[in-house]
């Protein structure tokens, strides 16, 4: 009896060791992992570019944030960064060179896993170096580049090697870290009055400091607010737990994308909105990935990516 | 043991650390958060994964908010004025904009922040000013049921609030 039971719990752990294995590291995704690199490593480059223009001011001693008030401004424990020790405005321009520098490579990809392990180093040590500036953009970047670091995209490789398994893995990693970005921020919002009152959206149309233009007139269709707030509100719950079910998969990613791309219109965050809808390349068929590939590749000029 | 079952294992427990980890890091308040926080702490700060993940949650952010200053001359005479951030949209790239709202945002919570970044700023920026006046400004904002029936509009500014901060000697200048 004790060992029937015993047999029947061990075969039991083996299917589910093996559910475990073939989900993180027995799904290769290339094409997907291709993809979203190209998108990633770009979309970084103009963002980060665009920071160099006040790179003085974010990360000088003559800027904002000189190296002597950085603790008062936030715990550091822990928190390390390259310009603690090289904090010369010439060291923060090479740095930010070769960070440019890494994003191009990883774009491109030039040595990608490399490229993203000196860009992960180099990202982390500027926001460490003057954390006030970064926001949701800096912080998704963070976990992105960090799982580049382990992906794989070759297509011939066997799959019990270890580059595959870990390529495998860095997708998985992705998707599931998309997961607790949305579980969090849905989970969060319904301890907000004005989410359960269904004004959250009005709060965000009408602040003037971060809205694109006069949202006046949303105020004479109030039900569309109502609307619209608790349905970002149910996407955003349900959206770790849909987005496994296949026949929802693709209208989940595409009410993400009409969401993003309207918060981007109105909230004149582009570069939210873009690494959000980057994001759910990693969650696309791999056949649908692998064909988009080609077609990219067949164009002239993005014939260089690798 | 083979390399292979090996790599397995090792993978899986650094995913176990690594997800228990990133999963707990925005809950880091709660008990098991607190007794954690030994080890969880560490690698997420390390690495810059501590984030809250509260996009416009639980509520959407504060309403417009600024730093405003007045740099002072030597008599007392006001050099220069102005709004961090400035108002309006002062730039051809958004995002420049963007940074500065969320320093704003952040600054704005405590008059110490403001009087330790902005002061030395802008004493650095007014080669001749003595002190630099510092207020924080919190705009109001109209509510959905006033701008439906018309009594006011999104960019009234009515109930908008300044508070003093501090005036900041510039050091080596008096």
């Amino acid at each position: 009896m004790e060992r029937a039971l015993a047999n029947a719990w061990g075969r039991r752990f083996t299917a589910l060791w093996w559910d475990w294995c073939a989900f993180w590291f027995y799904s290769p995704a290339p094409a997907r992992m291709r993809l979203f690199r190209v998108a990633l490593g770009s979309m970084l480059f103009v963002f980060y570019s665009i920071r160099a223009v006040d790179l003085m001011l974010w990360f000088s001693e003559t800027g904002i944030m000189p190296l002597s008030i950085v603790p008062d401004m936030l715990p550091m424990n822990y928190r390390q960064s390259i310009f603690f020790y090289l904090s010369s405005d010439a060291a923060i321009w090479i740095g930010n060179a070769i960070y440019l520098l890494a994003l191009a490579l990883l774009a491109l990809g030039i040595r990608p896993r490399y490229s993203a392990g000196v860009a992960f180093i180099l990202h982390v040590s500027f926001l460490h170096r003057d954390m006030v500036p970064s926001y949701g953009v800096d912080m998704i970047a963070s976990f992105f580049l960090f799982y580049l670091c382990f992906a794989d995209y070759a297509e011939k490789r066997k799959q019990s090697s270890g580059r595959t398994m870990l390529g495998s893995m860095a997708c998985r990693l992705i998707q599931i870290q998309i997961c607790i970005i949305y579980a969090y921020s849905g989970l969060d919002k319904v301890k907000g009055v004005q989410w359960w009152g269904g004004e959250a959206l009005w709060g965000v149309v009408s602040n003037v400091q971060i809205a694109r233009w006069d949202f006046s007139f949303v105020a004479h269709f109030p039900l569309l607010l109502v609307a619209a707030t608790y349905s970002t509100l149910a996407w955003e719950i349900y959206f770790p737990v849909l987005i496994w079910f296949k026949p929802l998969r693709n209208f989940m990613l595409l009410f993400g994308v009409a969401l993003h791309i309207g918060i981007g219109l109105v909230v004149n965050i582009p570069f939210f909105a873009s690494i959000m809808i980057i994001s759910y390349l990693v969650f696309l068929d791999e056949t649908v990935a692998a064909r988009i590939w080609k077609k990219l590749k067949q164009a002239e000029m993005l014939s260089v990516i690798r | 043991m083979t390399k292979e079952v090996a790599t397995r294992i090792a993978l899986t427990v650094f995913l176990v650390f690594h997800l228990f980890c990133v999963i707990l890091a925005p809950n880091s308040m709660t008990y098991l958060g607190q007794r954690c926080s030994f080890f969880v702490n560490p690698y997420v700060s390390f690495l810059e994964m501590s984030s809250q993940w509260g996009f416009f949650a639980p509520d959407p952010g504060p309403p417009p908010v600024f730093i405003e200053y007045e740099a002072m001359g030597s008599n007392g005479e006001p050099l220069a004025s102005g709004y961090w951030p400035e108002k309006g949209d002062p730039f051809f790239l958004r995002e420049r904009q963007n940074r500065r709202i969320g320093v704003a945002r952040f600054l704005i919570a405590t008059d110490d922040r403001i009087e330790k970044a902005m002061g030395p700023y802008y004493c650095r920026q007014f080669a001749k000013a003595r002190s630099v006046r510092l207020w924080k400004v919190v705009q109001g904002m109209a509510n959905l049921h006033d701008v439906s029936a018309g009594k006011r509009t999104i960019a009234d500014g009515k109930g908008t609030e300044r508070k003093w901060v501090t005036q900041y000697l510039c050091p080596g200048r008096s």
